[in-house]
């Protein structure tokens, strides 16, 4: 007869630690998420609300709920106003972001792996170093160098704009950090796998695209969220270069910035909408990318 | 056919060209945009920090050699003492916020570590604020701590406590303590880094050390620091990059009453260079000072990276150790069961 | 390979260090050119065809509707003449951006309407270009006279003569007063600081020593922006010398001024108790009726009558019934005789041109553009409805500006003299004159109890801050 075995020391131990744990996280998750609440919930209170009830992390009753501050930015005479236009230039901008930052690491890593070629190390090496570099400096002559070649060229109006997301997706191909990610990563593939199936015959074109491809999906997704997150909030240098240009051209984080400032008055709710409004793409892509990717940075971030 | 040897190394040369070519193929189109749009622009901001240089003004613009670099380190210049003034401070914030960073969400993966009922979601409750730009993160917080009882805090607690006001040394401590507390909140990248390595410590080393009558803290001590040691490294560099660098946090949580605004030397550059027309004149001066912190930080990460890399910290709990060990253990457990059924 | 490898980034780094050379020695700065003739008709009047101009503005927010309303109708009275295309361009980058794009005429503006502070660092970066030329060519003129006086003095710029700004607007703080509670008291604003005192402790005699007369959020930005100088220009002091550029608040007496300045909204906080230190908004005090003076910003004025009509349930149109408006002439003034006792400190709007501008139509349709904005009464009216007094008097002495309802009631008494108000003048270190304002008010005012010498100390730190500024870009 089979009696109720009973529990060993670690598995007792381990069933307290999971109660302990849980509730330290249930307390501490509840207050990490204070702040968020209080974004979206001020977002949907009205002005006087606001200021009248600032103790509040949500609207002091069902009738205060409103969605003024949205429809601020959202709607003008009746009409939905310029969101979609802006939306459209944001998200096409940050996949093509995406596009150029994931191919670029792809092969620019694969070749400093798995290739071997004199001056390897030095830059890499060079790369580490530039991480410390201050871009604040090349700002204004990066601008210099965008203004001469435009008026050399004599774009058209679509010509221009083009132009001009030229100049704001291409360079974001070029971080650094995502560049080393990926070789970390590279670098974490056992050899073995790689060996055998060199001499198993296969060129740097089929172990690249059946063997590394592959394997990089958890990291190609976390660089796919970096990315992402970069190019969307990017505020400084698309302000400088949208600037002036018709508002139809402008990604959503500097149109938005044309609703928050000037007046004190409803400052707080207006700001906490469209910080609400420019999250959800990216609360998005988190919910989305969120386990593999995780399990992505784990993996990646150990070695070197 | 004979393989001759110099066919051989003729082969193995071309292979070797070849491979060569290939990788040149392959890193340059990321290294040509980065040195068109990023090595120039800055190379070109490096040539002004040897100029008197005014982007508005080229006629007046000419080469004067080290000047601008004399004027940065000396001493005398109300400027420059700003400047490096704002290095202290961020010295200062450095050291505090670093162990923070590390420690804080170091102890949030050890308690996800053990495995709680929706870890899943609570760790994605805590990951979430890092994706949050500095921008939103400056509006919450500012808002969270304003001054006055209209302020969230404030008005939970009903107080009126300053938080983001304060002449510098003064009530500034506030102010810094809610850009702290702000920057803990978004360390979401160091917590899945470091709850992964813990989750990656070795099972056998724990229960060996178990064995040898260690309690939780022995075990934390000398199995569980030594394995994640190359996580908490990169966990250090980058906040040690990122905080060096700082800038967004503190211009952004900022209130009327203080002053203050040039408390970190990134701040201090950014405020200069991207401030307006008003300080064009001294644009090469500005842009040795930026080389001068870019060479600082350069050197400060690299003393980091050292320091990490050199030590070995030697334990007992090695793999080797584990495992004769572990077959010990086993034994035992075995004898134990035997005597138990019999 | 490693050699050709490091040859071509030693190549590259060199071509972009000539580069840079190049980019920063080279090319000198061409004045502005005129190109191109104007046609004129019989009556000497400039025809325009199809000209267009482009329009930068600070302004933003709700501002901006009102802006570009106003445009609309420029373009819809001039269709086929004049198109102005306007675009508005938030404060934190107008400074940046816009000189950055005139210089380097990449989408540069024709017309900026910006801060008159920031407009002498445009002049001394060759940005701008004046109107002599254009007006003299088209016949279209704009006479200083015909603005307030404190404002056109900055047209010039310094520039000797030459017109290179035109004043458009002024906005400062503005002042609610309860109407009911004035009538208790003896139904008479005061015009002197003497009578200020007087009828403040009669309210608060009458309403209890918990009722705060006067209702101010000092913890608002806007607050020490405008009150503090305002206080500081009422008793006579200088914010900075006009020839050397140094803050001279610690000499002989000017630092009278300001400590009289700072001792005046001290005994008005700390001695009477009639106003508070700290607040960060004081809407409530507004909507239940528990103040004799509500101090707030002009473009919120509309959104300040619409609450407090909803407050009570009435019109917003009958809010005039309970509330009236006033100025802070005078309220801060020790000496009430003091030739600057009633001038009143604030931003002011103004318009330039940028030196980029070449073809003289265009130059002429700016002047039009300009003159259209600043000397039509309509156009006036409707931009001081949105919170932007006007600065011509051509607009303010006219009978639409001075008939319309919201102007009459609130904006003419706001600002009585217009000729009295002052923006902060031709300064290349105007953020750091206004910053250490702030910080100066915050730390004379911000403590209850304070010695004379800590307060002369402050002043004289504060002043050696932007010194240390005006010396590092002068």
């Amino acid at each position: 007869m089979t009696q109720k075995r009973r529990k060993t020391k670690s598995e007792r131990t381990r069933r307290k630690e999971k109660i302990v744990s849980f509730v330290c996280l249930l307390v501490i998750s509840v207050i990490w998420s204070i702040p968020l609440l209080y974004m979206v919930g001020s977002s949907f209170k009205s002005d006087l609300d606001l200021q009248l009830h600032p103790e509040k992390l949500f609207p002091s009753s069902w009738d205060e709920w409103t969605l003024k501050h949205y429809a601020g930015f959202l709607v003008r005479g009746g009409q939905v106003d310029n969101m979609p236009i802006w939306m459209l230039n944001s998200l096409w901008s940050t996949a093509a972001s995406i596009v150029v930052t994931v191919v670029f690491d792809l092969i620019t890593a694969y070749a400093l792996v798995f290739l071997k070629f004199k001056g390897r190390d030095s830059i890499i090496r060079f790369l580490f170093l530039w991480m410390a570099v201050p871009g604040v400096i090349g700002t204004a002559p990066g601008f210099v160098i965008f203004s001469q070649i435009r008026n050399a060229l004599d774009l058209s109006s679509a010509g221009t704009y083009l132009y001009i997301y030229f100049w704001l997706i291409i360079p974001s191909g070029t971080g650094i950090f995502n560049m080393l990610l990926m070789r970390n990563f590279f670098r974490s593939i056992p050899p073995d796998i790689v060996d055998s199936a060199k001499s198993d015959g296969a060129g740097h074109r089929v172990i690249f695209r059946r063997l590394v491809c592959p394997l990089a999906r958890s990291t190609i997704l976390l660089i796919v969220l970096f990315t992402f997150t970069g190019s969307w909030n990017n505020l400084a240098w698309p302000q400088l270069l949208l600037s002036g240009e018709s508002s139809y051209w402008q990604t959503v984080t500097v149109a938005l910035t044309g609703y928050t400032g000037g007046a004190s008055w409803g400052q707080v709710g207006v700001s906490m909408a469209t910080s609400v409004f420019s999250l959800i793409p990216i609360i998005i892509i988190f919910i989305i990318t969120q386990n593999k990717m995780i399990d992505g940075i784990a993996s990646t971030g150990l070695k070197g | 056919m004979q393989v001759t040897a110099i066919d051989k190394k003729a082969q193995q040369k071309r292979a070797k060209r070849k491979e060569q070519l290939l990788a040149f193929v392959l890193i340059s189109p990321y290294f040509i945009i980065f040195v068109l749009f990023t090595v120039i622009p800055f190379v070109m901001g490096f040539v002004f920090s040897f100029m008197q240089y005014n982007p508005y003004m080229p006629e007046q613009n000419e080469f004067i050699g080290l000047d601008n670099f004399i004027e940065v380190f000396d001493p005398s210049d109300p400027i420059s003492q700003r400047f490096w003034g704002s290095f202290s401070t961020m010295l200062a914030f450095c050291a505090v916020n670093t162990p923070l960073a590390i420690l804080v969400p170091l102890g949030l993966a050890y308690l996800l570590n053990m495995h709680p009922p929706g870890f899943k979601i609570f760790r994605a409750i805590i990951y979430l604020p890092c994706v949050i730009s500095v921008t939103i993160n400056g509006i919450i917080f500012g808002n969270m701590f304003a001054g006055s009882s209209s302020g969230l805090i404030n008005a939970w607690f009903g107080t009126e406590i300053k938080w983001l006001s304060g002449l510098p040394w003064e009530n500034d401590f506030l102010r810094w303590f809610v850009i702290l507390l702000a920057n803990v909140w978004t360390c979401g990248g160091n917590f899945v880094i470091l709850a992964a390595a813990l989750r990656d410590v070795p099972k056998s080393l724990n229960e060996a050390c178990e064995m040898d009558g260690g309690n939780r803290w022995t075990r934390f001590l000398y199995v569980t620091l030594p394995s994640i040691k190359p996580a908490v490294s990169i966990c250090l560099f980058n906040s040690l990059i990122a905080n060096l660098n700082l800038y967004g946090g503190p211009y952004v949580l900022n209130e009327i009453d203080n002053e203050s605004l040039l408390v970190t030397p990134m701040m201090f550059i950014q405020n200069f260079l991207m401030g307006g027309v008003a300080y064009a004149r001294q644009t090469g001066y500005l842009c040795a000072a930026a080389i001068v912190f870019g060479a600082i930080v350069i050197i400060l990460s690299s003393i980091e990276r050292k320091a990490m890399d050199g030590r070995k910290k030697r334990t007992k709990y090695t793999e080797e150790y584990a495992v004769a060990r572990g077959n010990s253990y086993m034994i035992a457990k075995e004898e134990k069961d035997d005597a138990k059924e019999a | 390979m490693k050699k050709k490898f490091v040859s071509v980034l030693l190549a590259g780094v060199l071509s972009a260090a000539s580069l840079g050379v190049f980019a920063a020695c080279g090319g000198g700065s061409d004045g502005p050119i005129t190109t191109g003739e104007l046609k004129k008709d019989e009556n000497g009047n400039v025809i325009f065809e199809n000209v267009e101009i482009v329009c930068n503005t600070v302004v933003s927010g709700t501002d901006k509707d009102a802006f570009e309303q106003i445009v609309q109708q420029f373009n819809i009275e001039h269709r086929g003449e004049i198109t102005v295309h306007s675009e508005s361009i938030g404060d934190g980058t107008f400074e940046t951006s816009v000189p950055q794009r005139i210089s380097n005429n990449s989408n540069a503006p024709d017309l900026i309407m910006a801060h008159q502070k920031v407009l002498k660092s445009f002049e001394n970066n060759d940005l701008l270009q004046p109107f002599d030329e254009v007006m003299e060519l088209s016949g279209i003129e704009i006479d200083m006279e015909d603005y307030a006086e404190g404002l056109a003095q900055y047209s010039s710029l310094g520039e000797g003569d030459s017109l290179y700004a035109v004043p458009v607007d002024a906005q400062s703080m503005i002042v609610y007063y309860n109407k009911a509670k004035l009538e208790e008291l003896g139904g008479k604003l005061p015009e002197t600081r003497a009578e200020l005192i007087t009828l403040l402790q009669n309210a608060k005699d009458e309403y209890g020593s918990g009722f705060w007369p006067i209702a101010w959020a000092t913890g608002n930005d806007y607050f020490a922006r405008y009150v503090f100088p305002t206080a500081v220009l009422q008793n006579g002091g200088e914010l900075f010398d006009t020839e050397s550029l140094y803050a001279e608040w610690a000499e002989g007496e000017n630092e009278d001024a300001f400590k009289d300045a700072i001792g005046s909204i001290r005994e008005l906080i700390y001695d009477k108790n009639f106003a508070q230190y700290g607040r960060e908004s004081v809407l409530e005090e507004y909507l239940s009726d528990n103040f004799l003076f509500y101090l707030t910003l002009p473009w919120s004025n509309n959104e300040h009558l619409s609450a407090y009509a909803d407050e009570k349930g009435i019109n917003v149109s009958e809010v005039s019934d309970y509330l009236g408006a006033t100025s802070l002439s005078g309220w801060f003034a020790m000496d009430a005789v003091d030739p600057s006792a009633n001038v009143v400190f604030g931003d002011s709007h103004f318009f330039a041109m940028s030196k980029t501008v070449q073809d003289i139509n265009q130059k002429a349709a700016i002047l039009e553009f300009i003159r259209y904005f600043t000397q039509n009464a309509e156009i006036g009216t409707q931009w001081a409805r949105a919170g932007h007094v006007s600065a011509s008097k051509i607009v303010s002495e006219s009978q639409t500006y001075q008939s319309d309802s919201i102007v009459s009631h609130y904006f003419i008494h706001f600002y009585p003299d217009l000729d009295d108000f002052r923006c902060m003048g031709l300064t290349p270190a105007f953020k750091e004159v206004q910053t250490n304002l702030n910080a100066l008010f915050v730390s004379a005012v911000g403590k209850s109890s304070i010695t004379d010498g800590t307060i002369s100390s402050e002043i004289l730190r504060c002043q050696e801050e932007v010194n240390a500024i005006v010396d590092f870009i002068k």
